[in-house]
């Protein structure tokens, strides 16, 4: 049997029998899904510094919601459901985080090519990103992964703060809309 | 600082308490449709009776019969909807929404069309006074109740979900006033069906204050 098809088997036993109240086997499933969670995310964002963040609140996530999961379903889709939408719900919210945001945009300033390069080009390696426009993507690294205010995000692209932040709530609808229409799990 | 992962595992595991029916949505829209049509009857006949010759009228129209059953038909479509949109499956709300909207929305079409071939006879036998606010009162319950029941899954589209509770909440005494009140198609819409508009919106603003955040 494929390892696929082995962890959507393991998972949803493990899920139907935590919904019955066996701590151990939720213990177990959580640990699985934490690793399947964070290389769900890495992959789609890249190796961003707010990863274990994103992956604790996708977890946290499915706890909430596991009364919802059916044991009759495939376990893999109600998963990743739950994890794409945290994942954007997370980047969305990460822009009130100010302290946070100091420290990435130290973090990027760090890692970004010192000649003045693009500095998203350093963080975008992910593969929402790479289906988003050029100038959606750009406003996304730099605001949500990179830690940028709008208007320094604004002044780095050569835009004005309103477009910059018109440019932000487009990304998110457009990655929100790319994470929906897959319609299989990853 | 974000607290190892080992850590929070823990503390779900120790938040674990069994969970009865778990996914399953089928029984939760049963008693909801149930619950809220014996209300919705029993507060309409006990704020007025029916329209005089209101069966008749069921029977010797086909048109009248069959527009009554699609409305009886989107009420449940609509509930199932808008609890199933408390499990997270994969597509978009819209989508995932589509047939109950199709069905609410021929049914409002309908009572539009009306308007130039009307149903019945007009006629001002069986007024009610009040009708549009007894419609929408009426309605008011059900939508609280259906928001409780979704509160206990996990909605993702808060906002949608709850302007289809809305919507399916005052589509019910909406149907009913049918039967109830004066057949006049202006008056329908703009008494009978516009309510059930303003429930929709009602719980459109609701959901994302009601419902969790997942």
């Amino acid at each position: 049997m494929p390892a696929r098809e082995e962890d959507e088997k393991r998972w949803s036993q493990w899920m139907a029998r935590a919904n019955q109240g066996d701590a151990e086997a939720y213990r177990a499933l959580m640990k699985e899904l934490g690793q399947a969670v964070e290389a769900f995310v890495r992959s789609q964002l890249g190796p961003a510094g707010f990863l274990e963040d994103c992956v604790q609140e996708s977890l946290l996530a499915v706890h909430r919601a596991r009364a919802t999961y059916d044991p009759q379903r495939p376990f893999r889709p109600w998963l990743f459901t739950i994890v794409r939408h945290k994942t954007i719900d997370f980047l969305r919210r990460r822009g009130t985080r100010a302290k946070e945001q100091a420290e990435e945009a130290s973090r990027l300033e760090a890692v970004a090519d010192p000649s003045g390069a693009d500095p998203s080009a350093s963080i975008d390696a992910g593969a929402l990103l790479d289906r988003l426009e050029p100038d959606q993507r750009e406003a996304l690294a730099l605001t949500k992964l990179g830690g940028y205010s709008l208007a320094e995000a604004a002044a780095r692209a050569g835009c004005s703060e309103s477009a910059m932040k018109t440019r932000v709530h487009r990304a998110l609808r457009a990655a929100r809309r790319l994470l929906e229409r897959e319609e299989t799990d990853p | 600082m974000t607290r190892p992962r080992d850590d929070l595992i823990q503390d779900l595991a120790e938040d674990l308490t069994p969970v009865r029916s778990p996914g399953r949505t089928t029984g939760t829209t049963f008693a909801w449709l149930t619950g809220a049509w014996i209300f919705v009857g029993a507060a309409m006949l006990a704020s007025g009776s029916l329209r005089p010759g209101v069966g008749e009228q069921i029977l010797g129209s086909a048109r009248f019969l069959l527009e009554s059953l699609l409305g009886l038909a989107a009420g449940a479509v609509g509930i199932a909807a808008a609890l199933r949109l408390g499990i997270p499956r994969p597509g978009a709300p819209l989508g995932r929404v589509a047939p109950a909207l199709a069905l609410l929305g021929l049914w409002g079409a309908l009572q539009v069309y009306a308007l130039w071939d009307p149903l019945l006879t007009p006629s001002m036998e069986g007024k009610r006074a009040g009708c549009w606010l007894q419609t929408f009162v009426f309605g008011a319950p059900p939508l609280a109740v259906g928001l409780w029941l979704a509160r206990r899954l996990a909605p993702f589209a808060r906002a949608w979900t709850g302007a289809l509770l809305g919507a399916v909440a005052g589509a019910l005494p909406g149907l009913m006033m049918q039967f109830a009140c004066m057949y006049e198609p202006s008056h329908n819409l703009t008494h009978h069906v516009a309510p059930i508009l303003a429930l929709a919106v009602l719980g459109a603003l609701l959901g994302p204050r009601v419902l969790r955040r997942i």
